[in-house]
């Protein structure tokens, strides 16, 4: 997994529960890569899953909403570095249409080594989009959290529903209809 | 603890930059690495573009040379037929100089009486989507020359994919010359040709007609009380205007072989009638030479022959009359034997001897030739056109056979060939049929005939004809007058002359065909003296029924009546009823093809074609002892049956049943009575394929 990833998950700890909380992680987690991060390396996808439950076990917050935080907090980030993938939108759908077609498949470019999810959508009469998350890392409230910011980004007013298509949350799909303004 | 905290933080991010910095360095590396490569893959790429654009240079450099130096001559027009360029050996055949050539108009260089012809021809070009094209224009050089030039031009597109013309041409002016003279050496052959047809065929029409008057006149006397000696006499008279008319056919026939237009036409008769009076007509010939005419046919010969009777008899006449014409002492005679014999087929050998004065070994292989006897002398003592014998070999190659000869010199000659023939009905049943068909009158219902002639002798043969067979007619003695009767009367069958006076036969059938009553429909039969297949074709599409070669025999005549007259449509329900012979399973028949009398006559047709094979291979496996007898007999049961033959298919029945009980001895000798039936059953099959052949 990519460095950002470590890093800005890092920096929403230190945000939330200070510096404190990240050093806790760190010396409480057994990490091969000792919790030296940086955004241009890659680490193994295991340690952001130690990192998270031990931060779930530490802050009595369920891993689940963490990681849908953590994709509100990543969301800033992607819009802060990356403006000219949401520039090129106008809408919530459509821009959630081009991670898989566009943004990820520039990110894949330009680190090969990255294990990006796979996303299948499906916009009926623009008013239901349909998105299923699938892969392996099983990190769907990631998604959610990158969808719910998205739709505020776009001032996009809907509902998200999520149902699990496989248990283990390898495959899950996302109904987000748009409501009256 | 807070120290200690900032400690670690500063301490884990002066390691994270570490790790980035060193990353960032072996990705620089890296980078410098493939920086590296893509400068040397350039400079490779740069090598390779200037050895290849050496390489096109010099090739262009070879193709321009060539181009230059060419025996064509090359050049390049724009779409406003402006000339772009041309190769030194065009400008040197223009007479011009470069200058005055390139960036002038291509009509410039061509005469006025062709100026037009090209335009057009190159504006039709460029608004088609071809993309090359020939054609011959004349130009004129500087010194004023005309000469032909032929070109190739192809369409093409320069980078701005604006259309211009390549062309490679060549000065054609010895080919055009020769091909013109050709053409005219051409036409006038086939104008010379023409004229030759044109000859045949009016020598054809001249001859026949007195000709058939003979004949017709003759079969008149032998129609009037005759003493023994006066009968006897005509009928000589008789067969010698029949030779003759043969022999004048046969002349006529020579030029038909040679055209390739001569048509084999079939007909059933007894080869022993027609030897006994081919040969008998020499007995009153010669009676001053002491030569014995002998013929023998082949006892075993139980059926009518069906092959071209005609030009077989011209064949054995041509050879007799030859050996009769060679010998002064001893014999000729005519033999007829067979060779070899299937169910449908009999292969004949005919051999012509003489006792004569014998061909010389060498001159054995020219005397087949055109207009060749054996020598100079030959000739001046014994005559003749040297034709015979040419002729009958080619009528012989014709009908599929070749002729031989043996001879000794002073011992007389052997001619002769073997013939393939069909089986026709059995002699006798076929004289019973002639007794009955003897010209006792036609037996119809009364009937009124429209006779449409010209030449007053065949007017008078054929009423009195027609008198004898109590029919009535009419006779009128040009188109224009039997148009004129088919206004308002409705004869029942017209014999129509196509050569006449005033209006010709063909141009009044097509009026008779056009009226809009019952005329429309009659039966034509046109009576012509031509036997040019070219007629007859005319006649079939003026819209003739039939036709009838002049002369005819009354014999001839009455069969076409019998078809016509009898098949009109009154009698046709009378027809259906008495269909198939009660010889065959009429019940089965019947229920099978009904009133469909083409369908059955298919059927009766395609078990002739295949009998002969089914039977041979029956002889065959019955001579195997395998399952073939069993699977063949099974296959053939059937076949009988579809003929009416339903007796036979009981007999290979039994057989199959005699199989399986391991009765070898019944299997054979009811395979034996499978065969002697069919052989036997055959001329009711062929007389039914006769009758089936007049009512389709
Ligand atoms: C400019 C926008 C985005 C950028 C540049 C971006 C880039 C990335 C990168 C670099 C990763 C890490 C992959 C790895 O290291 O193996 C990632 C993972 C992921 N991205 Fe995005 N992403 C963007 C937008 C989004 C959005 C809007 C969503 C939400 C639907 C999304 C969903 C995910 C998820 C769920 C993962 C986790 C990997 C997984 O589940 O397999 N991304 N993305």
């Amino acid at each position: 997994m990519k460095g950002i990833v470590f890093t800005e998950f890092l920096d929403m700890v230190e945000e939330k529960f200070g510096y404190a909380m990240v050093d806790d992680l760190i010396e409480n987690s057994d990490l091969s890569s000792k919790g030296i991060y940086t955004a241009v390396g890659t680490y193994h996808h295991s340690e952001i899953v130690t990192l998270l439950t031990n931060l779930s076990d530490k802050s009595k917050i369920d891993a689940e909403t963490l990681l849908k935080s953590f994709g509100e907090y990543l969301f800033e980030t992607f819009l802060k570095q990356y403006p000219q993938f949401f520039a090129a939108h106008d809408d919530a759908f459509s821009f959630l249409e081009s991670i898989d077609s566009h943004i990820h498949v520039e990110v894949q470019k330009l680190y090969p080594e990255a294990t990006l999810p796979k996303f299948v959508t499906h916009i009926s009469e623009d008013k239901v989009m349909s998105m299923i998350y699938q892969s392996e890392r099983k990190m769907a409230s990631l998604a959610e959290g990158l969808i719910h910011k998205s739709l505020l980004h776009y001032n996009d007013n809907c509902k998200i529903e999520k149902t699990l298509i496989n248990e283990d949350g390898s495959e899950v799909k996302f109904t987000i209809s748009r409501l009256a303004k | 603890m807070e120290l200690e905290l900032l400690k670690k933080r500063l301490e884990r991010e002066r390691a994270a930059r570490k790790q980035a910095e060193s990353i960032l360095e072996q990705k620089a590396a890296e980078l410098y690495e493939a920086n590296s490569q893509l400068v040397a893959l350039n400079e490779n790429l740069e090598e390779e573009i200037k050895l290849r654009s050496k390489e096109l240079s010099d090739s262009e450099l070879r193709y321009r040379r060539l181009v230059e130096q060419a025996s064509d001559i090359f050049f390049n027009i724009d779409d406003t037929g402006r000339f772009t360029y041309m190769n030194a050996t065009g400008v040197h055949r223009f007479g011009y100089d470069n200058e005055e050539i390139v960036g002038h108009y291509f009509s410039e260089f061509v005469p006025d009486s062709h100026k037009k012809d090209l335009i057009l021809h190159y504006a039709l070009f460029m608004s088609s989507d071809r993309i090359a094209d020939y054609k011959e224009f004349p130009i004129k050089s500087k010194t004023g020359e005309v000469f032909w030039m032929g070109q190739n031009v192809n369409r093409l597109n320069d980078d701005s994919s604006k259309p211009y013309f390549s062309a490679v041409a060549r000065d054609i002016s010895k080919q055009k010359i020769l091909k013109d003279e050709l053409e005219l050496a051409r036409q006038a052959a086939v104008k010379a040709q023409k004229a030759e047809k044109q000859f045949l065929a009016n020598m054809s029409h001249e001859i026949r007609t007195p000709l058939n008057a003979i004949i017709g006149m003759s079969h008149l006397i032998n129609d009037t009380p005759l003493s023994e000696e006066q009968g006897e006499y005509v009928d000589i008279l008789i067969s010698s205007t029949g030779i003759l008319k043969n022999l004048i056919s046969d002349i006529l026939d020579m030029s038909k072989i040679d055209a390739g237009t001569l048509v084999l036409q079939e007909k059933e008769f007894s080869i022993e009638k027609d030897i006994k009076s081919l040969v008998r007509s020499f007995l009153h010939k010669s009676k001053d030479k002491a030569v014995t005419y002998r013929y023998e046919v082949d006892p075993k010969i139980k059926n009518e022959i069906i092959t071209d009777q005609q030009l077989l008899n011209q064949v054995l006449l041509n050879l007799y009359s030859n050996g009769d014409k060679f010998t002064e002492s001893g014999s000729v005679s005519l033999t007829v034997n067979i060779v070899s014999e299937t169910v449908t087929n009999l292969n004949l050998l005919f051999s012509v001897e003489d006792t004569g004065i014998g061909i010389d070994k060498k001159e054995v292989t020219t005397v087949f030739d055109e207009f060749k006897q054996a020598n100079k002398e030959i000739r001046s003592k014994y005559g003749g056109t040297g034709l015979g014998l040419s002729i009958s070999k080619k009528l012989l190659n014709l009908m599929g056979s070749d002729i031989k000869l043996e001879s000794i010199p002073g011992e007389g000659s052997n001619f002769y060939f073997e013939l393939s023939v069909k089986k026709g009905r059995l002699l006798e049943d076929a004289k019973a049929v002639d007794k009955e068909a003897d010209l006792t009158g036609y037996q119809g219902q009364s009937r009124m005939i429209l006779v449409v002639e010209d030449n007053k002798l065949n007017v008078k043969y054929l009423t009195r004809l027609l008198e004898k067979w109590s029919i009535d007619f009419v006779v009128k003695s040009n188109g224009r007058e039997a148009v004129d009767f088919c206004e308002d009367n409705f004869p029942d069958l017209i014999l129509m002359d196509l050569q006449m006076p005033v209006m010709d036969g063909f141009e009044a059938t097509q009026i008779i065909r056009k009226m809009d009553n019952a005329n429309a429909y009659i039966p034509i039969i046109a009576l012509t003296a031509s036997t040019f297949l070219s007629k007859k074709q005319m006649a079939e599409q003026v819209g003739m029924t039939d036709f009838l070669s002049k002369p005819f025999t009354p014999d001839q005549l009455n069969t076409k009546l019998r078809i016509y007259l009898e098949n009109s449509p009154s009698e046709v329900v009378q027809l259906n009823n008495s269909r198939f012979s009660d010889k065959l399973d009429t019940g089965y028949l019947q229920s099978a093809y009904g009133d469909d009398a083409a369908y059955s006559l298919e059927i009766f047709e395609t078990y002739m074609e295949i009998i002969d094979d089914e039977i041979s291979t029956l002889k065959q496996v019955l001579m195997e002892s395998d399952d073939g007898l069993k699977n063949h007999l099974h296959k053939i049961k059937p076949i009988f049956t579809m003929v009416g033959l339903s007796h036979i298919s009981e007999i290979v029945k039994h057989a199959e049943q005699s199989y399986s009980d391991k009765d070898n001895e019944s299997v054979t000798s009811q395979c034996h009575k499978v065969i002697e039936e069919t052989s036997a059953s055959l001329p009711i099959i062929l007389a039914e394929i006769k009758r089936l052949k007049t009512i389709v």
